[in-house]
């Protein structure tokens, strides 16, 4: 099929009815929750998952990416009004978006952020379109050993793009790996470290591990301030940006997207770094740098574009590699994983159906999104004023019941609680949760195609090292190692003379 | 120095030890026929080694204290985040004795008084709509399975 075949069969898919509105309750729980700050888009996909039960598996993945990229839209809603972010992405958002609000310009900010998003998400439909099936033809002829050399390749970035400590990041991935390793083993089936539990024997769920980390973790860390609300005084009149303003936005809303296109499909980047280099890009290239922080149009547009971009691109390892970019792929992945899809190299091949129509259902979603935030802002500012002493015991709850109903066990409960708590101390003591879950849920993989690759090569290690694309992947992860270790030398070593 | 990260670090690092001994009970095999055991068996004593460089690196001199640990302007309520935590797990534990439709009751009306208190009228009835709305969103319309317990419903 060529590329216009593919989009007319992805759009035939995501154009049923019954599509279309898991596409729009998908897009409209995501915008909720990202203006809700407190609950992101991680917990409430796991939160779904019992839902999906009943849907078809290309409606219930359309759903899962509709909160995904919903949640970037109302993200920045927040941001820009009262200047905090509902997601992680639109941190930056708040730095220019709130100053313009706070200059009587919430409207033009509020429109630039949703046609910029829109526009990206657009074109990194078209990326994805345009990259996946060619990197999934690559990808079909991966072996064990490829495949390993690739995760550990993944592991590496995610640990190097990590904000904090790298030996903590690191220390979180292998500890993420190891969880993993609890309940029966993937080759011969013995138990590992079930000490007799039943709970156990099906390993460590994730939901669990992701609620507790992200959605309870979260309100504890909450609750423990005294809580204040800001309350909301900006009017908004006018949500269409002048021509003034498309003129100085439109080579940010290009850039962001391209740029945030391509950093979304590396392993552990997401969308908030993206939105940052995006920021520091446009400042650097502007005539007036001076101008951002105090309400420059340009520091919303940018961003607001990349974090959308990088939404879409970080859907290209999943979809063609079966490799989770981010958590939140991690949780798509769960959810393909429960209606007994794969995704990886052959889901184009096997499921078109899925593949394009969750790729075109995309674009459906990002025009959704354009026609409903526009009109429904003054609805999500009235629900930005619900105290978090109501939200939060709502919060919990959901937790308990997406997490309870999965199978039916307290003992899910008890889990999703114990890393709650860790989660909540990881926070204090700056221990990133990211790569422990990334780890964690691709730690069947690696162990799989490690142990493969070694009856393979009959135990020689060499087998990573002598095939070419697999040394090319383990190269480039010891590059990322080694690189900022003699940078940081040299640059000691630049300073001491002068001292 | 650095208390809290060295705490923290030196805990992390016997975690790695207990696993690693944990790990070598299984069948580890070699290189050439491995066995259940030997990837966990080596995760764990990477894992022992990593935390042992952040208990070196939490000792060196410059190591700097977390933010959230330092003493911020206002105390923290951490007896807020315990009663929390307190209640979810006796939740956890009633809930299919109890069954959801009380035990969310309870729940919800301990966390809406034991944070930031509201009035009892506002408590009951946000509890009780919680609750009912709840259930008939999650066991009647999406069919999912919560217990029935002591009112059988």
């Amino acid at each position: 099929m060529d590329f216009f075949g593919s989009a007319l069969y992805g759009l035939s898919v995501s154009l049923q009815p019954i599509n279309l509105l898991a596409c729009f309750i998908g897009v409209f729980i995501g915008t909720l929750i990202g203006v809700l700050p407190g609950i992101g888009s991680v917990a409430t996909m796991s939160l779904l998952f019992p839902v999906t039960y009943a849907m078809s598996p290309t409606s219930s993945i359309i759903m899962m990416a509709g909160i995904y990229y919903g949640a970037m839209y109302g993200g920045s809603t927040t941001s820009i009004l009262v200047n905090i972010p509902g997601e992680a992405a639109s941190v930056v958002t708040c730095l220019d978006g709130y100053q313009m609000a706070r200059q009587g310009r919430a409207g033009p900010a509020l429109g630039i952020a949703a046609f910029g998003s829109f526009i990206a998400g657009t074109l990194s439909v078209v990326g994805i379109m345009l990259v996946g099936p060619p990197l999934a033809r690559v990808a079909v002829r991966f072996g064990p050993p490829e495949i390993f050399s690739l995760l550990i390749l993944g592991f590496t970035m995610v640990t190097y793009l990590t904000s904090g400590s790298k030996l903590k990041a690191a220390a979180m991935a292998v500890l993420g790996l190891f969880l993993g390793t609890v309940g029966l083993d993937p080759i011969v089936a013995t138990p590992r470290f079930t000490y007799g539990s039943i709970t156990l024997m099906d390993g460590l769920g994730l939901v669990p591990m992701i609620m507790g980390l992200f959605g309870v973790a979260e309100v504890l860390l909450k609750i423990e301030q005294y809580l204040q609300q800001e309350v909301f005084k900006t009017n908004i009149k006018g949500l269409f940006p002048s021509k003034q303003d498309w003129q100085d936005s439109a080579a940010p809303i290009a850039r962001g997207s391209l740029l945030g296109f391509f950093l979304g499909i590396l392993p552990g980047m997401g969308s908030i770094i993206p939105s940052f280099i995006s920021y520091a890009l446009e400042r650097r290239l502007s005539r007036y740098p001076e101008k951002f922080g105090a309400g420059a149009i340009e520091g919303v547009a940018g961003p607001e574009s990349a974090n959308n971009a990088a939404t879409g691109g970080s859907m290209i390892p999943l979809l063609t590699l079966g490799i989770p970019a981010n958590v939140v792929m991690a949780v798509l992945m769960g959810a393909f994983l429960i209606h007994g899809v794969q995704p990886g190299p052959l889901l184009i091949k096997e499921h078109p159906e899925i593949f394009w129509g969750v790729v075109t259902s995309m674009y459906v979603g990002n025009a959704m999104l354009l026609v409903l935030n526009l009109p429904l802002i003054g609805l999500w500012v009235q629900l930005l004023k619900v105290p978090y002493r109501i939200l939060f015991p709502l919060i919990l709850l959901f937790c308990v019941i997406g997490v309870y109903s999965i199978s039916s066990n307290i003992w899910d409960i008890v889990i999703m609680l114990i890393f709650g708590v860790l989660g909540y101390l990881m926070k204090k003591l700056e221990y990133e949760p990211v790569p422990l879950v990334l780890a964690f849920v691709l730690g069947r993989m690696a162990e799989e195609s490690l142990r493969q690759s070694l009856v393979l090569s009959r135990g020689s290690l060499m087998i990573f090292f002598s095939r070419p694309i697999s040394g090319a992947f383990l190269i480039a992860a010891a590059v990322l190692v080694v690189v900022p270790f003699v940078a940081s030398r040299l640059k000691s070593a630049a300073r001491a003379p002068g001292d | 120095m650095c208390r809290y990260q060295t705490w923290a670090a030196a805990f992390l690092f016997v975690v790695g030890l207990l696993a690693t001994l944990e790990a070598r009970k299984l069948n580890i095999g070699d290189f050439g026929r491995p066995g259940p055991g030997l990837f966990p068996f080596y995760l764990a004593l990477v894992f022992s080694l990593v935390s042992l460089a952040l208990i070196l690196r939490s000792l060196q001199p410059g190591a700097s204290e977390p933010v959230a640990a330092q003493v911020s302007a206002k105390p923290l309520r951490t007896e807020k985040v315990v009663a929390t935590l307190l209640g979810l797990i006796v939740y956890a534990f009633a809930l299919e004795w109890l069954g959801f439709l009380i035990a969310t009751f309870i729940l919800m009306l301990f966390l809406f008084k034991a944070v930031d208190p509201l009035a009892w009228p506002a408590a009951i009835g946000g509890s009780l709509a919680t609750s009912l709305l709840s259930y008939v969103v999650f066991k009647m319309w999406l069919q999912l399975s919560l217990p029935a317990g002591l009112l059988g419903l």
